[in-house]
């Protein structure tokens, strides 16, 4: 079973963030490999590195430097080549626009972060067995909104 | 002294396998270095055998008897929703019937190789085929409700909610927003 | 309105004469047909008059021949053949005249002809010398069958003429009798019409007075008004372009009235260069649109110096003699001008305001989220695994920090919803509310069930709104009503909707026939003093202590910016103990 871990890359510039998350999905014990990337220029340039294995999941948060969570996810739906790429929105923001924007322009998961690092692990833990769901499942993926 | 090589390892996995399972005078395909089809059914002690000497190679076989039985759940309660047949009795009692195996032994199995259980399985997938009616099929709520036996269309409306965390009306929204981006990306 | 009546009556008037005079016209001829009539009927009478003597005259001077010749006959003297030989000549001339009389009667005139022939055979009777007695005898006895057939002819038509005499005479008197009534009737008729037209002119004469007055009044207050109001009138010949300004339009330009020839390029002087185009133009086409349009401009004031801002419209008009004329008026507009200037500038800066404050809420709490979020994950993360290493006292602290920043978070939370509700972009679309319903419950499905909370709602209508708006509304003022709900009571939500006319309630103070649904929020927890009613939509107000209700105060402040950016309205009722009850209008 070693092999069935599921790839994800986080993109958020705040190290604290970007901590709580690591350090959730090591708490979580879920066969996961996760790595992050410290702004959405960053995030852009691991994907289209030529040797990047794919992640199965990207965590974008939508406020950062340089290309903002939005502009990356603008990216990564008009490439083909990320096409099975799932995409969680990660952010701060609850507000009701920022949500249906994102999912409009074809994000599957929106999670607000929470505030309880208990939260935080119940959340991703949820994602993650979701997304396997799809895999497995063979669920049809253009269906896959969630927001938490 | 230094030796250079260069291997092809996608033949050498190809060797290897077709060495290893020629021994078994069994019929099969190489569908690719990471999937063999067995046309002829494999009893267990053989399938043991063939584990061990693949494992010697260091070789694993991914799809084994729990994943078996956990896609077996998963079909049948896919068939059950997509065939409309959602049972009078209770979904547990119909699975242990339909898969010979009791409910406990199921759901715990399901929850061991899925990280999730039967119950929410079920709801997912009864709100993935909700989402189906809605985007392909036009159907409203009141209908989607009535066909899958949803006591109100406030409970089909409060599930879909708790599932994907937004209500149909939305999710009919932005599916269509995204296919209006799509047609004008096209167009 | 009085011109319109004016003119009626001076064709009153026109038509009474008119009537008048065809009545005297009337009359007249009348009259001159009874005259002629008159005297027709006095010369027939006069005739027969004639003729009656005549005729007489004629037997007598037969009678008188007679006589002689039987003088004569007697005594043979010749002096008695003279009465007879004048009666021959007297009896000729009588014929004569009567030929003359009933020259156009053919019956009488035939009738004639017989006596003439009857008078000369009698005549042939007369005879100086007779060979006998017998002849004599014969003669005489002729004669007188003669004479008597003459008399008995002379007597028919004596007998006619008088006949005729008397009708005519009847005729006569008929008509001397009927003539002056139907003269003095009609006369009196005309006079009273001519009255009835003397005295509708010695009315419309008073009217004309009065209205005069009343007109000299108007232009004397429409002087003073041109004043107070800034404005002018002007007049402009379409025929000979000849102007006729107003004094205060002079006034208006800086000039003493009537000071100088009023026309198009004098006017044109004052008025500022860039804007003499627009002036001009707009008088170009005045001919064909038969009006003037709206014109702003401006112009140099001529004693100031000044700059002023006026707007001039007018409109052709046509008056009852054909003349085509252009009534214009023109008004000095500066001060609104300036005062919508700064009417616009302060807007401007108002709304400039409002946005920064806006924005400034928004950033504010939604900035202050990241930290507090951080905050709180630390927290949750030493609660988890290290508080058990704390002293009592870091403990005790450890809780504090964590309710505070619990509080924080809702209050951030709250204000952040708030400034959202102003924020969001305002999509309208057709909502159920029996789906908005259902979607609060299951929203607060947590809080329901532990309040062993029932809410009721009947078929709801569909509205107009912002969905998730809605939703915030409805589970915002539900929420309201479970936690001030009674704790020895399980908590009832009424919810119903119907349709009201605006003007059907009273405290929407619209006396409009538009349409609103009233949605009722009935609940029967604590309730609150009806004074509070307005109280508690204000933000952060709050009727209870945080330590027994916590809260911030903004949730039904927030219902209010909900319903008011639906251009709708929320009012409380309360009652002590009671249960509270919230009505809102939402326009249909």
């Amino acid at each position: 079973m070693q092999k069935d871990f599921i790839l994800i890359t986080l993109a958020d510039d705040d190290e604290d963030d970007r901590l709580f998350f690591t350090d959730a999905f090591e708490e979580l014990k879920i066969n996961t490999v996760v790595n992050t990337v410290n702004d959405g220029v960053a995030l852009m340039n691991f994907l289209n590195a030529p040797g990047t294995v794919l992640p199965n999941i990207i965590f974008l948060d939508l406020n950062m430097p340089l290309k903002s969570g939005i502009e990356c996810l603008k990216e990564i739906k008009a490439n083909p080549k990320f096409k099975d790429i799932v995409i969680a929105i990660y952010s701060t923001s609850s507000s009701e626009e920022d949500i249906e924007n994102t999912f409009v322009l074809g994000a599957n998961i929106y999670i607000k972060k929470p505030s309880h690092f208990g939260k935080l692990k119940e959340v991703l833990s949820e994602v993650v067995t979701l997304n396997w769901q799809y895999i497995t499942s063979g669920l049809n993926k253009d269906n896959f909104l969630l927001r938490m | 002294m230094k030796l250079f090589l260069k291997t092809d390892s996608h033949f050498l996995i190809k060797k290897i396998l077709k060495e290893k399972l020629d021994v078994f005078n069994i019929k099969y395909n190489l569908i690719n270095t990471n999937e063999i089809l067995f046309l002829e059914t494999i009893d267990t002690e053989t399938y043991e055998k063939i584990a061990t000497v693949l494992n010697d190679y260091g070789f694993e076989i991914i799809e084994n008897q729990k994943n078996i039985i956990v896609q077996k759940i998963k079909e049948t309660i896919i068939e059950m929703i997509a065939n409309d047949q959602i049972p009078s009795v209770k979904s547990s009692v119909y699975l242990a019937e339909k898969l010979n195996h009791s409910y406990g032994y199921l759901s715990n199995l399901f929850s061991e190789v899925t990280y999730t259980s039967i119950e929410n399985f079920i709801i997912l997938q009864k709100i993935e085929y909700v989402k189906k009616l809605i985007t392909h099929h036009n159907l409203t709520l009141t209908e989607i409700a009535f066909k899958l036996n949803y006591s109100s269309v406030a409970h089909l409306s409060s599930q879909f909610k708790n599932t994907t965390g937004i209500t149909p009306s939305a999710f009919q929204r932005i599916l269509k927003k995204r296919s209006e981006i799509n047609n004008q990306n096209i167009n | 309105m009085f011109k319109s009546k004016l003119f009626d009556s001076i064709g009153f008037i026109r038509s009474v004469f008119l009537i008048a005079f065809f009545i005297l016209i009337f009359l007249a001829s009348i009259t001159y047909r009874h005259i002629k009539e008159l005297d027709k009927i006095s010369d027939s009478i006069m005739n027969t008059y004639a003729i009656s003597i005549e005729l007489g005259q004629l037997i007598s001077y037969i009678k008188d021949a007679e006589t002689g010749h039987r003088g004569y006959v007697i005594t043979n003297d010749s002096t008695y053949l003279e009465p007879f030989i004048n009666a021959r000549k007297n009896v000729n001339l009588t014929f004569q005249s009567l030929n003359n009389t009933i020259k156009s009667d053919t019956v009488k005139q035939q009738q004639l002809i017989r006596i003439y022939e009857l008078v000369d055979k009698r005549f042939s009777y007369f005879k100086n010398n007779f060979a006998n007695k017998d002849e004599f005898n014969t003669d005489f006895k002729n004669g007188k069958m003669v004479m008597d057939s003459l008399r008995s002819e002379i007597e028919i038509m004596l007998s006619t003429e008088n006949k005729l005499l008397t009708t005519k005479d009847k005729l006569y008197k008929y008509n001397n009798s009927n003539t002056p009534l139907i003269v003095f009737s009609t006369f009196l008729i005309s006079i009273l019409i001519l009255g009835l037209g003397y005295m509708r002119i010695i009315k419309n004469y008073k009217d004309l007075v009065t209205q005069n007055i009343r007109l000299k009044i108007f232009d004397e207050s429409s002087k003073q008004s041109e004043i107070l109001g800034k404005y002018g009138s002007w007049l402009l010949n379409i025929e000979d372009k000849s102007f006729n300004f107003s004094d205060n339009t002079f006034r208006l330009l800086g000039c003493k009235p009537q000071s100088f020839q009023a026309n198009l390029e004098n006017l044109l002087n004052f008025i500022h260069p860039d804007d003499q185009e627009i002036f001009t133009a707009a008088f170009q086409n005045i001919e064909e649109s038969a009006m003037l349009p709206l014109i702003h401009y401006r112009i140099l004031k001529k004693d100031t110096l000044e700059i002023r801002h006026f707007r001039t419209t007018a409109k052709i008009f046509i008056d009852r003699l054909g003349n085509k004329n252009m009534i214009g008026t023109t008004q000095d507009i500066t001060e609104d001008y300036n005062k919508t200037q700064l009417i616009e500038l302060r807007n401007k800066e108002l709304v400039q305001n409002n946005k920064e404050l806006m924005e400034f809420n928004h950033v504010a709490s939604h900035d202050l989220q990241e930290p507090l979020r951080k905050i709180q994950t630390f927290i949750s993360r030493i609660e988890d695994r290290e508080k058990e290493q704390l002293s009592e006292t870091a403990k005790s602290y450890f809780e504090k920090i964590q309710e505070a920043s619990n509080r924080m978070r809702i209050l951030i939370d709250d204000l952040l919803q708030y400034s959202r509700t102003n924020r969001s972009e305002k999509r309208f679309e057709e909502v159920d509310l029996n789906q908005v319903v259902s979607n609060a419950i299951s929203e607060l499905s947590e809080n329901i069930s532990e309040k062993k909370a029932l809410i009721h709602f009947e078929k709801l209508h569909h509205v107009q709104g912002i969905q998730f708006q809605l939703e915030q509304l409805f589970i915002n003022i539900i929420s309201n009503s479970l936690k001030y709900s009674k704790t020895d009571e399980a908590a009832v939500v009424d919810i119903n909707s119907k349709k009201v006319k605006a003007y059907k309630v009273p405290k929407l103070k619209d006396d409009s026939k538009k349409e609103y649904l009233k949605i009722t929020f009935k609940d029967n927890g604590l309730g609150f003093e009806q004074e509070y009613a307005e109280k508690i939509f204000l933000l952060f107000n709050r009727l209870h202590g945080k330590k027994e209700y916590p809260g911030t105060g903004v949730g039904l402040a927030i219902c209010k910016k909900i319903v008011e950016n639906h251009k709708g309205y929320i009012f409380a009722k309360g009652k002590v103990n009671e249960g509270a009850e919230f009505e809102i209008y939402l326009p249909i």
